[in-house]
Formats: C-alpha cells, sequence, structure tokens
C-alpha cells in the first residue's frame, strides 16, 4: 500500500514514470505543443526556472535528440471507433526510443537549449545549464552568450512559488515570478519569437494577462488536461513577441501596474477578453479521471520507481538533524514520507544513484536507529501479534532464578523511540504464546473452596439455598474455564446451567456512587 | 446598476493578522477587522478593504490610530480605547508593489512600508503624498520584511527573501542611490516567512520554510535609534519544534514564540530551550499571532478562522513536576489515583502505599507478598475501591476511607493461576478474565463478600483476553479483547450475541464506554482510531476517527468536555475531542509505564513511573483550555455544503464538508448572522466533496432528513439526521451513521473518488445516485426502514469524469443531467433503470444518453436547470473555461412519444465576466448569480428577447473567500441569501 496509491490516482503522474520524464509536467508542455506548435523548428530556447527539469527534458528529447513525442491517448477512447491496427501504431512507447538506441540517432547540434535555475539539476542531452537568478540581467547576457549572438526563438518557465497557502499572496508571487520571466525575455527573445509561462487563474488574473497584449501579438491562456480541473494553474502563450517602437527591455519594471485594479472599470469595449483554450482533445488522457491501472491495449502494469526525486527541499537540514538524534514527531506525514523513501531505497541500493549524497549517508550509515526501525516498522504492521510487557515466560524464567528477581524493571523501558519501543514488545509477545503454567486439577480446587468456606465460618450445610447457589456457580465457572469447555456438548450445557442459575439469582445491584463517570456524553 | 443591495451576513475566512491593544483585540479576517473586547468579548466587524485580506495592523504610539495594510493598500483607522468604537479616517491609499509590513514613525506623523520588491516606501500623514522610495541594492522578492527604529533616517529594514537569507539595510532618505546591504545573514535552507528584532533583548528571530527558527543575537540596543551594530549579528539558534513550515515569530521580554503551518506553537527561552509548547485545533494552520503583556496569554489565529487566546505564564514545562522517591530500596511498579488525589502506589516488594499528597507523606498499607510475582492494581470508576490481583488468583479489595485505604475483603477466584485482566464496571461489580478466555462477573455483595454473578467465554482465538469492558444498559456487557473485536454479551449467555470483528486493528481494544442518555458506545483502540455504536439490542457503527496519535489509551471527562488519552511514541497525549485538538503532551517515556489521570475541580493530574520513582504532573484547567474568541470553523478547503432551512424559523442548518475530511453541522442565524458548530463528525477516509440531503418525515417538532456524504476512497456515507425545534428555535441536532460504502480496493485496482451525489424520492423509496470519477454512475435504493442497496452500477463516459449530478422531472420524466471534465453534458432518461430497480441483484450496464451537448471546452464545474412553461427548460452550465453557457431547450420529441427529445433553440454565452473557473451558478426568477474562484460574485438578468436569449450582468460583489468551490442559494420574500464556500464561507444578503 502507499507506493501504488499515487499511481491510482493520477494518470500523467504513472504515466511520466513510464514514459521516463522526471515530473508530471512534461505532459502540460506537451500538449500546449500539441496545440500551438511552439516547439516547430525551433533551434535555441531558454527554459526559465527549470528545475528539477522535466520541461527541459521535452526540449530535449523534441528538439536536440529529435525525437518524435506523441502526446499520450487512451487506446480506446468511448467516443472513436479506431481498429485494432490504429492501437499498435498509434502506441506512444514504441514512438519513443528506449535509451540505449538514442546514442545511434544523430543530435541536432544546431538546437540550443538554456536551462536557469537557481537550484542545481541532474543533467540533460543537449541543456546548457545556468545556475542563475532569473532576476538578474547578467543571467539574460549569459544566456545570450550561449547564442553566439543571437536571440531566443522561445522562452519558457514553469516556475512557481514556494506556495504558502495563502490564496493572495501565491497568486500575486507567481505572477510577480511570470513577469521575472517577462523580463528576461524581453531582453533575450527575439522579434517574433515566443513566451510560455505558468499562471495562476484566480481574483484579477484578467488584468496581468491584458498587460501582456502590449508585447505580443497574439496571447491565449491555456489550460493542458493534464491540468487538475480542480488546479488553478494554466500557461500564457505569447506569440509573436513585438514590443512598441522604442521599448527598453531593461526598463520594464517587474511590477504589475495596479492603478488599474478595479474590474469592474475593465468591462464593456475597453477590455479584452484573453481567448481560453484547452490543450488536449478528446482522445487524451484527463487528469480527473481515475482509470484502471491496467489500461486496455497496454502491455502488464508493473510499478516504476520516479526517474527524479527533489534534490535537497527546504527541509532536508531538519530531516537529516531528526534523523541522526533519532527523535521524530509522529504527526508529520510529509517527513514520514519522505523517511519511507529512505527504506524503500535501502532495500534497493541499486538506486542509490538518485538520491541525495545526504539521505545517502544516513542510509549508509545503519547505527542510525531511525532507518532501521522504519523497516523494522514496515514488518511490524504484517505481523499480527499483540503487545505486551508482561510474559510468563520470562516470569517463570525469574522466579526460578531468584527470590527477590527484579522483574519489574522492564517497566520502565529506556526506549527512547516508539518504534524500538514496539520492535521490544513484539519480542515479548511472541514468547508469550507459550504458555504452560500448572494448573490445578478442579477437584483441588472445590476442596480447597470448601475448606476456606468453612474456615470463615459461613454454614457448610448443604440445605442453605445461598451457599447451594454459590456453589453451583462455582461448578458452572470451573466447567466453562476447562480446556474442553469450547467443545460443542460441553457448551450447550454450561449455557444451559447458566441460564437456569441467572434465572435463579438475584439481579445484579449495579449502585453507583455520585462520583461515577460513566455516564459520559460523547 | 439595478437598485439591489448586496452585503456580507456572515464570514469565515482566514485569520491573516491579530494584534492586540489596551484590552481589545484586533484580528484581521478577509477584508474585515474583528476588533473583540477582552473582558466583555463583544466584537465589532469594520470593513477595512473591498478586496483586499487584512495582514498588517499597527497602533500609533497612543493607539488612538490603527494602519491597516492589506496587499498593496492601506488605510488608517482611528480608535477609541474606552468605548472600543473604530472608524475608517482616511480613503484607501494604493501603492502598486504588495506591502510587506508597515511601521508609524517620526511621532505618528508618517509611515513606513516595506513592499516585496525590498523597497521601503514613506508617506506623511498630512496628504499622504508618496514622500520617498528607498530601494535596496538587493532586488529580490521577499516573502517578510521588519522594520526597526521610530525616525525617518534612522530606520534599519531586516528583508527575507525568497533566497532564504535575510537582508539587513538601511534605507537612504536623502538620495536616489540604491541603498546597501549592511550585512546578509545566511543559513536558513527556504524561504524567510517572518523576521521579528528586539533591540532592548538585542536578538533577531526568523521564520522558514525549512521548518525551523534561528535566533541571532546582537549588541543590545537602544530603541529610539532602532539602530543596530551589524558586525556583531551572530547566530545563536537554530529551533527544530515543528513538523512543518514555521511561519509567525515574536521576542517578547525573556521568550519568543512561534507558530506555524503544524498548528504548534513553541515557546522558547533565549537558551534555545523549549519551554512550552501548545497544539490548536488539528490541522489549523497558523497564520497569526500576539502577546497580551497585561494578561501575560498569546492569542493566535489561522485558516480555522477562529481567534484563541491561551494562557502563558501557567504554560511553561517543567515547573509544576512533583517526585515521589522514597522507596526503601524498593521500587513503584503500579501508581492510581483515588478520590481524594492522593496516590496509592504498589511497590515490587508487594507493598501497597498511600501517599497523603498535602502532607507529603509515604504510609505503607499493607503487604501482599504473591503481588511480587504478578500484581494487577485497577481502581474503580469513582476511584474509592481498589483492587489488587495476583500471580495465584487472589484479589484484595481496598477502599479509600477520610485519608487512609482500609481492606475490605480478600478473595480468591478458586481457579489457581492468573487474573489475566480485572476490569471494575461499576462500584461494586467486575470483570476478571482467566484461562481460555473465561470472564467472570462478580459483585461486591456484602462489603466483606465477593460473589459470582455470571460467566461469559470469549470466543476461541489466539488470544483470548479482554482488554476494555462495560456495562451497556441492564442486561449487557460490551468487551473488547486483544485481537481488536468487539463482544456484546447478554448477562445470561454465556457466548457473545454479537461479535464485531476487527472493531480495531490487531493492536486490541483499550477503552469501552457506555452512554446511556443517548445509547452510544464508544470504543478506543491501539491503532489511533475512536470508533462509535448506536446500541439497540445490537450494536452499529456510527463513526470512525483517526487520531493523530497512535495508542489512545482511555476516556477521561472533564467538566462537559471528553478527553481522550493516549500516547504518541514516549509522549502523554491528552486530547480533546469537541475541539479536536491536543491539550496536554506530557514526555514521560512511553506507555509501558503505569500511569494515571484524574481530572478534578481545577486541575488536570498525571502521574506516571520513571526512573524508579513516581512523578506527578498538575495542570491547571484553566491554562490549558484556550478561550475562544471567534469560533473556528473547517481547517481547509469546503468543497460541499447543504443548508437546511425551516418554515417560520429565522435558524438554518449548515452541513458543510471538505478537504480536512470532516463534516461540521452548524445552526446559523439570518437575522444576527451567527453560526455556531454544533457537532463535527469525522468517518470519511478522504476530503469529503459532496453532500446531499432529503426530508424523509416529519413527527410532532422533529424533522427527519437522510444525509449522504461521499467524496476520495469511493466513499458514500449515509446518515440519518435529526432536527428538533422549540419555541422558534433549533433545539436539538442528532446526526448518525446508518451506513458507510467502501470497499477497500485490490492492489493492482484504482480507487475512484465521487464527485456528486443526486437524491430523488419515488413511491416512497429514496434513490441515490453517485457520479464516479471513473465516468460511473451508481444507484442506491434507500427504502422505508432504511435498507441501502447498491441497485445499479454502469458506465456513462469510459474516458472522463463526471463532475455534477442533476436530477430533474420534467413531462413524467426523470432525467438525470451529467457534467463531464470534456465540457458535455449528457441528459439519461433514468425512468428505465428505476422501474426495473425492484429487482434484487446488483445490475451492471451501460448508460446511454439521450442527448449530449457539448458546451464548454473542458470541465463543466456548475450547473443549472429551470423549467420555463410547459415544454421549455432553461440550462445554464459554468466552466473551467470562463464561461457562462445558457441554452434555451425544447422538447421536440411527439407527445404520445414515450421517448424524450430536446434541441437547443436560443443560446447565448459569456466568458467576459470570471477569469477564472465557475464553480456556483443559480437561477432565481428573471436573474443569474454566479461564483467563480476569482472571488466575484455576478448578478446577471436572463432576457429572452424575441428568439434572443441574452444575459446581461448588472452587479458584481466581491467575496473574501479564496477558492470559491460552490455557492447554496435561498430566496425568502425579497431577500435572498447566497452562501459562498472554498477557503472559509461567506453568506451574502441580496435585497431588492
Amino acid at each position: 500500500m502507499g507506493k501504488v496509491s499515487k499511481d491510482k490516482r493520477d494518470i500523467f503522474y504513472r504515466k511520466a514514470k513510464e514514459e521516463g520524464w522526471r515530473a508530471r509536467s512534461a505532459f502540460k508542455l506537451l500538449q500546449i505543443d500539441e496545440k500551438f506548435h511552439i516547439l516547430d523548428g525551433v533551434k535555441r530556447v531558454v527554459d526559465l526556472c527549470a528545475a528539477p527539469g522535466s520541461w527541459s527534458q521535452v526540449l530535449s528529447r523534441k528538439l536536440y535528440l529529435g525525437e518524435r513525442i506523441e502526446t499520450l491517448r487512451l487506446h480506446n477512447p468511448l467516443s472513436s471507433s479506431c481498429n485494432k491496427d490504429d492501437l499498435a501504431s498509434s502506441n506512444p512507447e514504441a514512438a519513443i526510443p528506449v535509451a540505449g538506441n538514442s546514442n545511434e540517432k544523430k543530435f541536432n547540434e544546431e538546437v540550443k537549449i538554456v536551462a536557469v535555475d537557481l537550484q542545481p539539476m541532474a543533467p540533460l542531452p543537449g541543456v546548457i545549464q545556468i545556475q542563475g537568478d532569473i532576476t538578474k540581467y547578467s543571467t539574460a547576457q549569459e544566456i545570450i552568450k550561449h547564442f553566439e549572438g543571437l536571440k531566443a526563438e522561445l522562452v519558457v518557465c514553469d516556475g512557481a512559488p514556494d506556495v504558502t497557502g495563502l490564496h493572495c499572496m501565491d497568486v500575486y508571487i507567481q505572477s510577480q515570478l511570470l513577469l521575472g520571466a517577462l523580463h528576461i525575455a524581453c531582453n533575450v527573445l527575439q522579434k517574433r519569437g515566443n513566451f510560455v509561462a505558468k499562471i495562476f487563474r484566480a481574483k484579477d488574473n484578467d488584468i496581468l494577462t491584458n498587460q501582456l497584449l502590449m508585447l505580443f501579438e497574439s496571447v491565449h491562456v491555456a489550460k493542458p488536461t493534464s491540468s487538475r480541473n480542480s488546479s488553478i494553474e494554466a500557461f500564457v502563450v505569447c506569440q509573436n513577441y513585438n514590443p512598441p517602437e522604442g521599448f527598453d527591455p531593461t526598463c520594464i519594471t517587474p511590477f504589475l501596474d495596479v492603478s488599474n485594479k478595479n474590474f469592474s472599470k475593465l468591462s464593456g469595449v475597453n477590455r479584452i477578453i484573453i481567448p481560453f483554450v484547452v490543450c488536449g482533445d478528446v482522445s487524451a488522457f484527463d487528469s480527473d479521471t481515475t482509470y484502471p491501472l491496467q489500461l486496455e491495449g497496454e502491455e502488464k502494469y508493473q510499478y516504476r520507481e520516479p526517474v527524479q526525486p527533489p534534490i535537497a527541499p527546504p527541509y532536508s537540514l531538519f530531516m537529516h538533524k531528526k534523523l541522526t538524534t533519532g527523535k521524530i514527531s509522529q504527526d508529520d506525514k510529509s517527513l514520514e514520507n519522505d523517511l519511507y523513501h529512505v527504506a524503500d531505497y535501502k532495500r534497493d541500493k541499486n538506486k542509490m544513484s538518485y538520491m541525495t549524497p545526504m539521505i545517502q549517508n544516513i542510509v549508509e550509515s545503519d547505527n542510525s536507529p531511525l532507518s532501521n526501525s522504519i523497516l523494522n516498522n514496515e514488518e511490524l504492521l504484517e505481523d499480527n501479534s499483540s503487545a505486551s510487557v508482561f510474559s510468563p515466560d520470562t516470569v517463570k524464567e525469574k522466579i526460578e532464578q531468584s527470590e527477590n528477581f527484579p522483574l519489574f524493571e522492564s517497566l520502565d523501558l529506556p526506549f527512547k523511540d516508539a518504534e524500538q519501543e514496539i520492535m521490544a514488545l513484539r519480542i515479548s509477545s511472541e514468547k508469550e504464546n507459550n504458555e504452560d503454567l500448572e494448573l490445578p486439577k478442579k477437584e483441588n480446587i472445590l476442596s480447597q473452596y470448601q475448606s476456606r468456606t468453612s474456615n470463615t465460618g459461613i454454614s457448610e450445610e448443604e440445605n442453605d439455598p445461598e451457599t447451594n447457589q454459590k456453589r453451583q456457580w462455582l461448578e458452572l465457572f470451573l466447567q466453562a474455564i476447562q480446556d474442553d469447555a469450547d467443545d460443542p456438548a460441553n457448551m450447550e450445557e454450561i449455557d444451559r446451567k447458566l441460564k437456569e442459575l441467572r434465572a435463579q439469582s438475584q439481579n445484579i445491584q449495579k449502585s453507583t456512587c455520585l462520583e461515577c463517570t460513566s455516564n459520559i456524553n460523547f | 446598476m439595478s437598485g439591489v443591495q448586496i452585503s456580507t451576513l456572515t464570514s469565515r475566512t482566514d485569520v491573516t493578522a491579530i494584534n492586540f491593544v489596551r484590552g481589545y483585540i484586533f484580528a484581521g479576517i478577509g477584508n474585515c477587522l474583528y476588533i473583540t473586547n477582552r473582558t466583555s468579548k463583544s466584537v465589532q466587524v469594520v470593513n477595512a478593504f473591498k478586496k483586499e485580506p487584512v495582514f498588517t495592523i499597527k497602533f500609533s504610539s497612543n493607539a488612538d490610530k490603527v494602519l491597516v495594510c492589506g496587499c498593496n493598500t492601506f488605510v488608517i483607522f482611528s480608535f477609541n480605547h474606552n468605548n472600543g468604537l473604530c472608524k475608517k479616517l482616511t480613503s484607501n491609499f494604493y501603492y502598486p508593489d504588495w506591502l510587506l509590513t508597515a511601521e508609524w514613525i517620526n511621532n505618528d506623523n508618517a509611515i513606513a512600508a516595506v513592499s516585496m520588491h525590498n523597497k521601503l516606501v514613506i508617506w506623511n500623514c498630512q496628504d499622504f503624498v508618496n514622500v520617498c522610495e528607498s530601494v535596496c541594492e538587493e532586488r529580490c522578492i521577499l516573502y517578510s520584511a521588519h522594520i526597526a527604529g521610530k525616525r525617518l533616517g534612522k530606520l534599519i529594514i531586516f528583508s527575507g527573501t525568497v533566497f532564504n537569507e535575510i537582508l539587513i539595510w538601511s534605507p537612504n532618505v536623502k538620495s536616489n542611490e540604491l541603498c546597501l546591504v549592511l550585512t546578509t545573514l545566511k543559513g536558513h535552507q527556504g524561504a524567510i516567512f517572518s523576521i521579528d528584532y528586539n533591540p532592548y533583548v538585542g536578538f533577531i528571530c526568523s521564520t522558514s520554510d525549512d521548518r525551523s527558527l534561528k535566533v541571532w543575537q546582537t549588541k543590545k540596543c537602544d530603541f529610539s535609534t532602532g539602530m543596530i551594530n551589524v558586525n556583531s549579528v551572530k547566530l545563536k539558534h537554530t529551533l527544530h519544534g515543528h513538523s512543518s513550515r514555521v511561519f509567525r515569530c515574536k521576542i517578547l521580554e525573556n521568550f519568543i514564540i512561534a507558530a506555524g503551518e503544524d498548528s504548534v506553537i513553541n515557546l522558547w527561552d533565549f537558551n534555545g530551550k523549549n519551554v512550552g509548547r501548545f497544539k490548536a485545533q488539528d490541522g489549523n494552520c497558523l497564520w497569526a499571532i500576539d502577546y497580551n503583556e497585561d494578561e501575560k496569554e498569546i492569542i493566535v489565529g489561522g485558516s480555522d478562522g477562529g481567534v484563541t487566546i491561551l494562557p502563558f505564564d501557567t504554560y511553561l514545562f517543567n515547573d509544576n513536576v512533583h517526585c515521589i522517591s522514597m522507596f526503601n530500596r524498593e521500587k513503584p511498579i503500579k501508581i492510581n489515583y483515588m478520590i481524594s488525589d492522593n496516590l496509592a502506589i504498589l511497590s515490587d516488594k508487594g507493598s501497597l502505599y498511600y501517599y497523603h499528597k498535602r502532607a507529603n507523606k509515604l504510609m505503607l498499607v499493607g503487604t501482599h507478598e504473591e503481588l511480587m510475582k504478578y500484581s494487577l492494581m485497577e481502581v474503580s470508576q469513582c476511584r474509592r475501591l481498589l483492587s489488587l490481583c495476583g500471580f495465584t488468583g487472589n484479589i484484595h479489595i481496598y477502599k479509600e476511607m477520610g485519608c487512609d485505604l482500609e481492606y475490605v475483603c480478600f478473595h480468591k477466584v478458586p481457579d489457581l493461576g492468573r487474573v489475566f485482566s480485572f476490569h471494575w464496571l461499576t462500584c461494586n461489580t467486575f470483570l476478571c478474565c482467566s484461562r481460555n478466555g473465561t470472564l467472570s462477573l462478580w459483585e461486591l455483595y456484602d462489603p466483606n463478600e465477593v460473589v459470582l454473578r455470571s460467566v461469559f467465554k470469549l470466543p476461541n482465538s489466539q488470544q483470548r483476553c479482554s482488554t476494555a469492558a462495560t456495562f451497556c444498559g441492564e442486561n449487557h456487557l460490551i468487551v473488547g479483547d486483544r485481537k481488536g473485536n468487539v463482544h456484546l454479551f447478554i448477562l445470561d449467555r454465556l457466548y457473545p450475541v454479537q461479535t464485531i470483528k476487527k472493531a480495531h486493528n490487531h493492536l486490541g481494544i483499550t477503552h469501552l464506554s457506555y452512554n446511556s442518555i443517548n445509547r452510544k458506545v464508544l470504543s478506543l483502540g491501539a491503532n489511533g482510531i475512536v470508533k462509535t455504536y448506536d446500541f439497540d439490542r445490537k450494536l452499529s457503527p456510527t463513526c470512525s476517527d483517526k487520531l493523530p496519535m497512535s495508542w489512545l489509551e482511555k476516556l477521561s471527562a472533564c467538566d462537559d468536555l471528553l478527553l481522550i488519552l493516549s500516547f504518541r511514541g514516549d509522549i502523554f497525549t491528552v486530547w480533546d475531542i469537541k475541539s479536536r485538538r491536543i491539550v496536554v503532551e506530557i514526555k514521560c517515556g512511553g506507555r509501558h509505564r503505569s500511569w494515571d489521570f484524574k481530572t478534578s475541580l481545577n486541575d488536570l493530574r498525571f502521574s506516571y513511573l520513571k526512573d524508579k520513582t513516581v512523578l506527578m504532573n498538575d495542570y491547571k484547567k484553566s491554562s490549558v483550555f484556550p478561550t475562544k474568541i471567534i469560533s473556528s470553523f473547517h481547517t481547509k478547503e469546503i468543497n460541499a455544503c447543504q443548508l437546511i432551512l425551516f418554515k417560520n424559523l429565522e435558524n438554518y442548518v449548515l452541513i458543510s464538508g471538505g478537504e480536512d475530511t470532516t463534516i461540521k453541522i452548524s445552526i446559523g442565524c439570518f437575522k444576527t448572522g451567527s453560526l455556531e458548530t454544533v457537532s463535527t463528525l469525522k468517518s470519511h477516509l478522504s476530503s469529503i466533496r459532496c453532500i446531499r440531503c432529503i426530508k424523509r418525515r416529519i413527527f410532532g417538532e422533529t424533522t427527519e432528513f437522510n444525509l449522504f456524504t461521499a467524496g476520495g476512497r469511493a466513499q458514500i456515507i449515509a446518515w440519518t439526521l435529526r432536527i428538533s425545534s422549540e419555541n422558534g428555535r433549533i433545539a436539538r441536532i442528532d446526526c448518525k451513521q446508518l451506513h458507510s460504502f467502501h470497499e477497500t480496493t485490490k492492489e493492482w485496482e484504482s480507487e475512484t473518488r465521487i464527485m456528486d451525489l443526486s437524491v430523488l424520492k419515488k413511491n416512497d423509496v429514496v434513490y441515490l445516485i453517485a457520479a464516479c470519477s471513473d465516468g460511473c454512475l451508481l444507484i442506491f435504493s434507500i427504502k422505508k426502514k432504511n435498507q441501502i442497496k447498491c441497485i445499479h452500477r454502469g458506465c456513462l463516459s469510459k474516458s472522463r469524469c463526471i463532475t455534477k449530478l442533476l436530477h430533474e422531472k420534467f413531462l413524467e420524466t426523470d432525467m438525470l443531467i451529467c457534467t463531464l471534465t470534456s465540457g458535455h453534458v449528457m441528459f439519461v432518461d433514468l425512468r428505465n433503470i428505476l422501474n426495473e430497480s425492484e429487482s434484487e441483484e446488483l445490475k451492471q450496464t451501460e448508460y446511454f444518453p439521450f442527448k449530449t451537448f457539448k458546451l464548454h471546452q473542458n470541465a463543466v464545474n456548475s450547473i443549472v436547470l429551470r423549467k420555463m412553461g410547459e415544454k421549455r427548460l432553461l440550462l445554464v452550465t459554468g466552466g473551467d473555461d470562463n464561461m457562462i453557457n445558457a441554452s434555451l431547450l425544447q422538447v421536440s420529441g411527439k407527445d404520445n412519444d414515450y421517448k424524450i427529445d430536446f434541441d437547443v433553440i436560443m443560446s447565448c454565452n459569456d466568458n467576459t465576466a470570471h477569469c477564472a473557473q465557475i464553480t456556483g451558478l443559480c437561477l432565481s426568477d428573471n436573474r443569474l448569480f454566479s461564483v467563480s474562484v476569482d472571488q466575484r460574485f455576478i448578478m446577471y438578468n436572463v432576457k429572452i428577447d424575441g428568439n434572443k436569449l441574452h444575459l446581461k450582468t448588472s452587479d458584481r460583489f466581491f467575496i473574501s473567500v479564496p477558492d470559491i468551490q460552490g455557492m447554496e442559494f435561498y430566496k425568502s420574500n425579497e431577500t435572498s441569501y447566497a452562501l459562498c464556500f472554498g477557503r472559509g464561507i461567506e453568506m451574502l444578503k441580496i435585497r431588492s
């Protein structure tokens, strides 16, 4: 459980792994390209905020490696009536060359792809990486340097901020990111070049998109079907860069013009409605739809590891700290997930190359208590034994050892970790299953009971109804406790006797004190 | 304009700012300012902005003026702290960038603000002309900023960047040159969310995406200058006390407080020691925090829309621990509180001690040698009786009399060997579990004699051992076992009459409790789940709630609150069921020690064993139960709401559910705008996407409904909801779970989401139709006695997800209208399906719509339909493509034809009014109302002019709730109410 659940939920997540993409967002660019053909014949392209690199990967495979990548299609869309032969030929996997084969292919060395990000990113064929800040002019200059004086034909940006959860702040920061990308695009984009960037469709995004028309001849807001219905994300596709005469890109302020913020002022003829376009046709997959893991006409489903786990998330240090000190708060779901990842990786050391060096260290050093306990805990979940500190075996042993046994030291377990604690319990409860205390004979007990009652002075007369009843109850109890009580014949007899005795006995007085909290409202 | 008045009646959304001044709490919630008198708790709401949420509240030095900032705008209010009146002094001023923070400077004659692009802006308070801008050389996006200093020439700016750095710079107001960064504080691994600087104590504190706080030390400064010795700034501590992002911090005289996404508020002293920890409602993402110096209390607010006051001074760790360790080479092994709050302590030598708390005296009560080998010590519910069981099956009973323990009786269970478990059922009855799963019920018949009253057997299993037991009414007993099964016994039957297998997982049941008033049973499991059952001769499960703790142990009552005692790793946790939050956390080392918890008049008491000593922690109730100033609501997005209205009542009932997986039942008032949650139900495994309700019957003042909720993990839950009114007010609401449909999927099977529900009633049978994300429709029938059965399952679209469902009876035809993510609207004839549904078996077929229109480019997210005369229907849809489409449909099928068909005779659309997904639509008379994720509420006039359909925008209103997911509508005479829900709710009042 867990590992496959994300595959079940999201077809694009699963397909991304199957087709070797670093992130599902690769499909978004592919779908945009399918609609607008922005990649056709492009030789100089810039990918801003590139990490983890799925868009760069699309650019690399489509432009540099020259692969023909068909967008994902459902093999048997309900609406279409294609026959089996068509299905085979349109298999998207068939169109993708296996990694080994790509070496034999001729690369398109004319193509220059420049990827810019503050974060490092795993290398990709044909992609030049610049680790820099997109808000700096020097970065623009460095990009152009790689194009040997020429300007870019296409600038793409799939960057999104660290979402704070405060909607209006996230939308604002996203718009600033877009303007930052636009700023650099104006400096590196050739006339008639194209620009694609992510926007958030929420409060007043129309004011922002309207302003893009000042710089581009055509502007569309596009939403690929690989973007969820519930997602506010969309993309501006700006075509034919055509800045006004005398426009100095270095002067463009990276803010929104918010003086005209009242949307009612924008209504009527003055307001240009930016067309909204959906990318992905009838047969394309839809990110909201649940598909079976095993799709018709496709090869057998198998789970695949993510292509590129995130490099150095902001909380990695926190993780490291917690891991080495062995302290972890249980309610931290995301952290737990990360840790489970570590556990997964530990199982399969071949996958180590994907991990960041820091995590590797943790896993390699086996004295880290958590990485071990996670593995154990997972096994534990499958184990059906229950937990207890008291095990008859240990009790017996200790009794035999000495009179003054330090038995209850085990009460104060010196464990720091819940996981370890559970582990220890498992061991102790395993032992508990053998229960071989010497059991007394029924007859002995009865005689013991008789002697006790006589000692305490209670009348031994057979005729006394109260004593008689007590005796009957006791007999019943002793019958019930025997090992053979569960035999159907005995069971019925005991049950019948119980009914009779209960009918004779008076009702139980369930007295309660004032302080009793038995009546709790919930 | 059409002369329509739109106003906000009720609103609950993110609390983004909190400030305390002179007995008043100012909270920024949405675009409004909520001013609460600390003493009287009366609230005044003033509107600050049209659209912007309030992010910053700053008071002038004598608190007569309040500066309020939100996004890129600010406004100034006058404030009279004698009567609490707050009035707008100025109009709203705009700046072309987001203002992160602001401060009064120059004796309150000017305002300084830092914008997101690292600029300082100054306004003078005479005319609010932008006096000067000072730009930092480092131009990058900031997530936070702090201004230190009170005079223009001597300001120090702290800028927290998206690139994990804190820039300290001094603005240069005289020249236009870029200002140099004095120093950069590096070390955080993520964006900086907040910075505070307190020159008196010489500390700078920052919080970040990397889940840490960093405390930087500087030389102490005179606050009047605000200057800082940048060379002296050194990283003092990196503090990890949050499991998620840390959003806010504040430096007090001796402490630092911080709050974060994990709903935790941490207190740190200047040595970096975590001295206090408080948990707000689970899932509440905390955005705002302030400190009240007078009362020594912290005020917090966050994503649940509530404002809470936490006492601070009594909230410190470890100053309330008492330690008993006077054993003469003996070790304590068991402890229990008695009614007097004194402790009974059993030692490893088999000696029972009584600890008199006030006298701090430990007295030997008696010694039972057989207890050395094995012992059980249990206290009765009334905490007057104490039982001790030994290795040989002897039972000793003690009673607390005055300030001593008296020996009541000795009893020998005539089966040698151990008593595996002992449960007090009442003050004079108890249940013992011995060998072979044999349970014996005993009564303290005479003060000195114990009598056997009944015998039971647990069904055969590997570990036949009871772990919890309770009486249930007169003749029933419920017992939980180690394997997680719950057994129901009748007193005169040997074997259980009902067994709920795996009520909790293999870790077992830890506690059972019965409430005789509402006949409910509650079980706690070691798997962290609380389950409730209705008891009516049999147990029927009603609710299942997974708590953020792993090992639930006991239930405890505290006044009118119910507390669950549990363990999470080595931490003992007290959880409040009603407010869904952790009340107390005590690091005691884990559950495998003897411990006891007791509530008394003013205190919560917890004792436990550690390192061979008894440790006692006492908490004042007043310090652990916070005061609510503004009540809270859902902690995450609300996906679905259902309004229930009553004739002649100004109250309404609101059922809501969403991403936080809880269903809330609240009572609201149309007159006062109040809204109070009366019940929170947690049964769904995943998010709730739709809620539907249908009236079932009325008896007297009580109305019974069938309520259905559905969502993620393909789960549908059916509930019975009873609402009773009394004297024109809603007096009582009961909600009981009837059935939960959730089939765990096989390993390779995909799990669908239920996207929408539709209910209809036909011949006393209620039909429930569910739309699934895999394009399937499920139909259930609910017969008179609430028997629910899935009768039909079929596929409508294999490749597209259904988004909305609508049922309409038109020309004697039950039609189902489905919208899809592909932009299609499909009409399905339900007649055949409902008629053939009498058969008992589940039918599987495909659904074939008799009519399909493609109205949108992609997902249709809202739909509304209205009959226009005999043969016409007006269909309005709103989509993800910003478009509203209105179509007038006319029946084209022949009169006596069984089949029905439509043609579109007129249509029009509008894509100008909204700039984001349209999520809610409503038709009322000739008006159309729409809401969208862009937070606009728009009113249109719908007109049929000859053969043309027109949609004309007439009024607009801005909703302060972000991420709107839908709208519920209600019209009463001339007044209409629109309830918009998303990241909070907003009820609009529309008057013609």
